[in-house]
């Protein structure tokens, strides 16, 4: 036993060497995951009142669909020296799994949540730390860049996608395809952007477009409003930053748009956060 | 590569960025609109009838020019119904004291596996 950790001595210098922990503390790691094949370990050392330092481990693999995963362990009595938090199976983008390492007492029902000890986002390279890392939030950062393909419609159906639960998306960019049928009909797709109910921003429509053509909307803020190129490219302004919350929608919504009509698969670029409500 | 039994769209339930997608079926589209009133298989609530016979009424009396949409497609357009026994993937959170037990919410009519090339 090294000599400055005498029994006597060893209380006041474990006392400012961590976080205390009582006999019915335990530690919770929750995390909230938007990536399948992850898991994220918990690793530290703990100093027994006696003053043994000992490894601890625990390993988590969370759900893929941004739900809060939870372990709670039980530690005995003495200090969190150190741990970190990182992830050792899966390759998740900074903005994908957001660990919170927190001190709680009891175990089963009735749980009190006493102290956050360490709250950020992790990948297999980017850790978080105690002592060392601020307690983070959901929301900031970057976000995790993602180009993402959505459904591709049966004929004659509108395009619709939706955030996911516990996300928060900024829309970057959005390309779909139209191609119309040989049905006489002049189309005016636009884009429209709701709550899940009500619409809170719609694109305008650009020009027309007539049976047996093939036109690609391209969405971004900064574009001129329904621009027309010699190569059928149709240019749709939004927003500059248009942030777009779990359960928001995006939709085609295309005027005389006939049966036979059909919508490629949008393929859209986001900046995605865990919303971590 | 699956397919929506409930509105015939196709798409990849896990993404190539390894991320799970969640597929929800699309409101009717305007033309379904119209063959399912005539059909008697979709009902207008008394503000969508009204907005419709007024943007017929207008058309009749003021045509558009050139090839401006006319008013009855852009108020069949505006017009959110949505697809009966649609399916909807994205999950309702639930939790069974520390488990993450998501559901989600409507099976719809279910999906079958299709070639990734359909």
């Amino acid at each position: 036993m090294p000599p400055e950790l005498g029994a006597a001595g060893s209380v006041l210098v474990g006392a400012s060497r961590g976080v205390y922990v009582a006999n019915d503390d335990n530690i919770r790691l929750t995390v909230f995951n938007a990536l399948a094949g992850v898991t994220v370990t918990l690793a530290g050392r703990f100093q027994h009142t006696d003053g043994r330092v000992e490894p601890f481990e625990h390993r988590i693999v969370p759900t893929a669909d941004r739900v809060a995963s939870i372990i709670t362990r039980r530690l005995a009595h003495g200090w969190i020296v150190d741990l970190h938090v990182y992830v050792n199976a899966g390759a998740p983008l900074t903005g994908q799994t957001f660990a919170i390492v927190s001190l709680v007492r009891g175990q089963g029902g009735g749980i009190v949540e006493l102290a956050t000890l360490a709250a950020g986002y992790v990948t297999a390279a980017q850790r978080l730390a105690l002592p060392g890392s601020v307690i983070g939030n959901t929301l900031e950062g970057g976000g995790a860049l993602r180009s993402i393909t959505g459904t591709t419609p049966a004929a004659g159906a509108e395009i619709l996608e939706t955030v996911p639960a516990g996300a928060r998306w900024e829309l970057l960019t959005l390309r779909a395809i139209l191609v119309t049928a040989v049905a006489a009909a002049n189309r005016f797709p636009r884009f429209t952007f709701d709550d899940g109910a009500a619409v809170f921003f719609a694109t305008p429509a650009g020009p027309a477009q007539v049976a047996s053509l093939t036109y690609g909307y391209n969405v971004a803020s900064g574009l001129p409003t329904a621009a027309y190129d010699a190569v059928a490219s149709i240019s749709v302004t939004i927003p500059r930053t248009l942030l777009l919350g779990a359960g928001a929608r995006i939709r085609s919504v295309t005027a005389a748009l006939q049966g036979a009509d059909q919508w490629s698969a949008p393929q859209f670029l986001v900046r995605e956060w865990i919303e971590g409500a | 590569m699956v397919k929506c039994n409930t509105c015939g769209g196709t798409y990849e339930p896990v993404l190539p960025d390894g991320m799970e997608y969640y597929h929800a079926c699309p409101p009717l589209a305007g033309h379904e609109i119209t063959a399912g009133l005539e059909a008697g298989t979709v009902r207008l609530t008394r503000k969508q009838r009204d907005a419709l016979d007024a943007a017929i009424d207008l058309d009749a009396r003021v045509p558009v020019e050139g090839d401006a949409p006319t008013r009855e497609a852009l108020a069949l357009a505006a017009i959110v119904i949505e697809r009966p026994n649609r399916r909807d993937e994205n999950v309702t959170p639930h939790r069974d004291g520390e488990r993450a037990r998501s559901r989600i919410k409507a099976e719809g009519a279910g999906v079958v596996d299709v070639p990734a090339d359909v």
